[in-house]
């Protein structure tokens, strides 16, 4: 099924992130359904829009703690705001980079967004949302896709 | 002068007759204006100078004269002549010069305009030089004696006291002749002279006049080129002003139309006027020398790209019609994406149209103009849809027409529930295997709720959906490392469950509107099922009369798709209470299936056995008042083979080979309710998963029921199914 092999990139290039820059993989959750449009999301997020073949939005949202975690782990010192940003903002790179490599111009990915705190900002083009749970030592993150 | 006459005047001719007419004007004005004016005022120039010397020269005929007169007096009172001598020698000296000067031969040159001393009235003195010559010769004859003359004429003496000597005496008579020749002589001369400036004052005239007259033509000719220089001007002028207004009007043309336009040359680079529409369609501004081919770049595809490139090559062959190249064009529809740089990325369709340029009828260049036809492209893929989407409906509303509309509602609303359900328990959290595997049965056991349901009401399209969820459990059941990436099909296959059921609760719904409409037009005071279902999700609160047709209407086609023959008698189920609404018909749909499909025996068998072709089924819902409830579920089939099931435990690994042996007959019949027991070796829709009887354990459970089997074999089995009094709502935890 076409959406399978989508939804399964995106996570893959998830997973991918860790296991590259932390050298520690992360598991997926079992994945469920949002029917409500609120997919909900920890303090950073880093969005991804999507045209083509299919539209919406996909995100990667974390809580600070992972993500101080993944930098310390990283050996980056500085767990500033704005280094934690960048570092959500280099996940969802990683998720649309390997999105492009899979589907190619099927896929119109538009450059991430990160959205620090303000969480009512993450709205979702559609009601129904795939949300897959992202675990990583013993933190949860989450992606979430939202696809017409 | 009347500008606009002249203009219009000016406007026969054109620029370039203006600019002709102008030069002809300028080399006439130097032809009859500058050279014969500059040799005019070279001639004024060259006669006043000789004017001046002839005047000079007419002193000296006169003084020569009176330098005699005065040496004969002098000679006659024995004067001192000395002084006289010398003025005539000077007089006589110059006037030589002046004349040889005058009628010596000379070469005029115009370099020489500017030199005073030369052409000396030459030609007009010429006709003079012969007889001034001469007189002058003669003039010079007489006088030359007397010039030659030195020393004193005088002598002085005692007695007679000065007196002239015999040079002085030959002196005397030398100045008497020449007195008298000079008196004839010299107005000769001076008439000469007289008429030489007479005549050069006569040249100086007609040259002064003739100077006048070339200035007059110099004048009328500058005249006629500043108003033709005018007239260029002008013209030029208002070509300029046409041409500003029309390159103002295309400027505004391009920064106004919407669609994109450019020209390409015949090196597909695009010209440097262009819309600006087309900046806010490529939202890039560096069009101006672009080639064709670094446009479409990173927005078609290398194929679509070659392919354009080669049909825009074809449109500058003269040979090709256009109007056919047209209905090949590759770009007819191409989508754009565009990145906001808010996380959002918008697609437009465009348009690439292309028509020649022809100038004097060669093709110069070929006009593109780009249109944004995404409002047509979404509107035609929305007609697509929705006609798909009315397809879709109309294939479900033809497979839920046959069904009851108060069943409908019910299951719908039950099926709601499963999926909620099965949401729920996909979304608690899950990181070890088990946590995994511990999901797999409730799954298993709603979407079979669905399924069973669904397959009762002949629902196929829910009921094969469901079915399909169901094939990607039991491999995740046998999988053995599960994790939640193996989950990820199946939340997919929840999608689609949901979206359909919701397609079909909006049909459902839909058709209740309609249907309630067309009750109250016909019958105001009906109630029907249609009212019933009108209040939606009520629907649940109410006395379910229709579990048995349904349950009827399973064991018809379960029967029929088995090949076997069955009757269903339901009775009771009017008393079954709302908190077992669910249950009750759950567990019956699974008898009802498991009895068909294991238990009635096919026609031919039924016929060897000496029974009825038709199997028999009974479904009895009991109140029990204080102790509950019961519900029978009764088939008079070829009941349960204890070694059939120890077979099928041991074949699918439920038991050991050792451990088959030790059981007795009530372990043997528990094996039945063990998750994913099944004797049926090919699973169908109806059985085989080993999901129902585990389906109806686990509800059983769940209430704090019990079951118990009781079988004869070749004759019936039996299933009794005690329920414990119904709780009341909100008070589950105290009951």
């Amino acid at each position: 099924m076409f959406k399978e092999a989508e939804i399964r990139t995106f996570i893959d290039g998830t997973t991918n992130y860790f296991e590259t820059s932390a050298q520690q993989s992360a598991t997926v959750g079992s994945p469920y359904l949002v029917t409500d449009g609120k997919p909900g999301a920890y303090e950073y997020t880093g969005v991804i829009g999507i045209t083509g073949a299919r539209k919406g939005i996909v995100y990667f949202t974390a809580p600070r703690g992972m993500l101080t975690v993944l930098l310390m782990r990283m050996q980056e010192t500085d767990t500033s705001d704005e280094n934690i940003k960048d570092l959500v903002g280099e996940v969802a790179n990683t998720i649309s980079g390997n999105a492009r490599r899979d589907f190619g111009k099927n896929f119109v990915i538009s450059v991430p967004v990160v959205i620090a705190h303000d969480l009512e900002k993450i709205t979702t083009p559609h009601a129904r949302s795939f949300v897959i749970p992202i675990n990583w030592r013993t933190h949860s993150a989450k992606l979430v896709v939202c696809l017409e | 002068m009347n500008f606009r006459l002249l203009g219009a005047w000016a406007s026969r001719f054109s620029a370039g007759g203006l600019v002709v007419l102008v030069v002809i004007l300028a080399l006439s004005f130097v032809a009859v204006v500058l050279i014969p004016g500059l040799k005019l005022a070279s001639d004024l120039a060259s006669s006043t100078v000789a004017l001046k010397f002839v005047g000079q020269q007419q002193r000296n005929p006169a003084l020569i004269h009176a330098s005699l007169d005065s040496m004969h007096d002098r000679l006659t009172n024995r004067g001192y002549i000395q002084e006289s001598l010398d003025q005539l020698r000077d007089a006589a000296t110059k006037l030589d010069a002046g004349l040889q000067d005058m009628t010596a031969q000379r070469s005029s040159s115009w370099f020489s305009v500017f030199a005073d001393t030369s052409a000396l009235g030459a030609p007009i003195a010429g006709k003079h030089a012969t007889s001034l010559r001469e007189v002058w010769a003669k003039e010079q004859e007489s006088i030359e004696p007397i010039l030659k003359f030195k020393g004193v004429p005088y002598q002085d003496n005692e007695a007679t006291g000065t007196a002239l000597n015999d040079a002085g005496k030959q002196l005397e008579r030398d100045v008497t002749a020449a007195s008298r020749a000079s008196k004839r002589l010299i107005p000769l001369i001076d008439n000469e002279l007289t008429a030489i400036v007479g005549e050069l004052q006569a040249a100086n005239a007609r040259s002064a006049t003739k100077l006048r007259l070339v200035m007059l033509t110099g004048l009328l000719i500058a005249v006629l080129l500043a108003g033709f220089v005018t007239i260029l001007l002008l013209a030029r002028q208002r070509q300029e002003a046409s041409l500003r207004e029309a390159r103002q009007q295309t400027a505004d043309i391009l920064r106004t139309v919407k669609d994109g336009l450019f020209l390409l040359d015949e090196n597909l680079v695009i010209g440097a006027s262009y819309s600006s529409a087309l900046e806010s369609l490529f939202q890039r501004n560096d069009f101006a020398g672009l080639p064709f081919e670094k446009l479409l770049k990173n927005i078609v595809s290398e194929k679509t790209l070659s392919t354009a490139l080669k049909f825009v090559g074809v449109l500058w062959s003269e040979r090709t019609k256009e109007n056919l190249v047209k209905t090949i064009n590759p770009l007819g529809e191409v989508e754009v994406n565009v990145d906001n740089g808010r996380g959002e990325v918008s697609t437009r369709y465009l348009q690439f149209e292309f028509h020649r340029v022809r100038v004097d009828g060669k093709i110069t260049q070929v006009l593109v103009s780009v249109s944004d036809v995404s409002a047509r492209v979404d509107l035609a893929r929305e007609l697509q849809s929705s006609q798909t989407q009315a397809q879709a409906q109309v294939d479900t509303l033809l497979g839920i027409l046959h069904v009851d509309p108060a069943q409908l509602a019910s299951f719908l609303n039950d099926s709601n529930a499963a999926m909620k359900m099965i949401n729920a328990v996909l979304r608690e959290p899950a990181r070890e295997e088990s946590a995994f595997r511990k999901k797999l049965d409730t799954l298993f056991r709603q979407v079979h709720s669905v399924k069973g349901e669904a397959a009762a009401l002949g629902l196929s399209s829910i009921e094969s959906r469901a079915h399909s969820f169901e094939d990607d459990l039991k491999i995740l059941r046998e999988k053995a490392d599960l994790s939640g990436n193996d989950f990820l099909p199946l939340v997919i296959k929840l999608d689609d469950l949901l979206t359909h059921l919701q397609s079909v609760g909006d049909l459902v719904s839909r058709l209740a509107r309609l249907h309630v409409a067309a009750t109250r037009n016909t019958e105001p005071d009906s109630h029907t099922a249609t009212a019933v279902i009108e209040g939606g999700s009520d629907i649940a609160a109410k006395p379910d009369a229709s579990v048995p047709s349904m349950l009827q209407q399973l064991t018809a086609r379960v029967a029929s798709e088995n090949n076997k023959e069955a009757s269903l008698q339901c009775m009771g189920f009017d008393t079954v209470p709302d908190e077992y609404r669910r249950i009750v018909k759950d567990i019956a749909v699974q008898a009802v299936r498991n009895s068909i499909v294991h238990g009635i025996e096919s026609t031919a068998d039924r016929h060897t056995a000496g029974k009825p072709a038709q199997g028999r089924l009974k479904l009895i819902f009991q109140e029990l008042g204080i102790a509950g409830y019961k519900l029978i579920a009764e088939d008079d089939g070829q009941g349960l083979s204890t070694e059939r099931i120890k077979e099928a435990a041991l074949k699918k690994g439920f038991i050991t080979p050792e451990r088959a042996a030790t059981l007795d007959a009530k372990q043997v019949f528990s094996l039945l309710f063990q998750p994913g027991f099944s004797t049926v070796e090919i699973a169908t829709k109806d059985a085989g998963r080993g999901v129902g009887m585990n389906l109806m354990a686990g509800l059983m459970q769940q209430i704090g029921g019990k079951v118990s089997v009781a079988t004869v074999p070749g004759k019936f089995t039996r299933l009794t199914l005690t329920l414990p009094p119904a709780k009341r709502a909100g008070n589950t935890e105290a009951a």
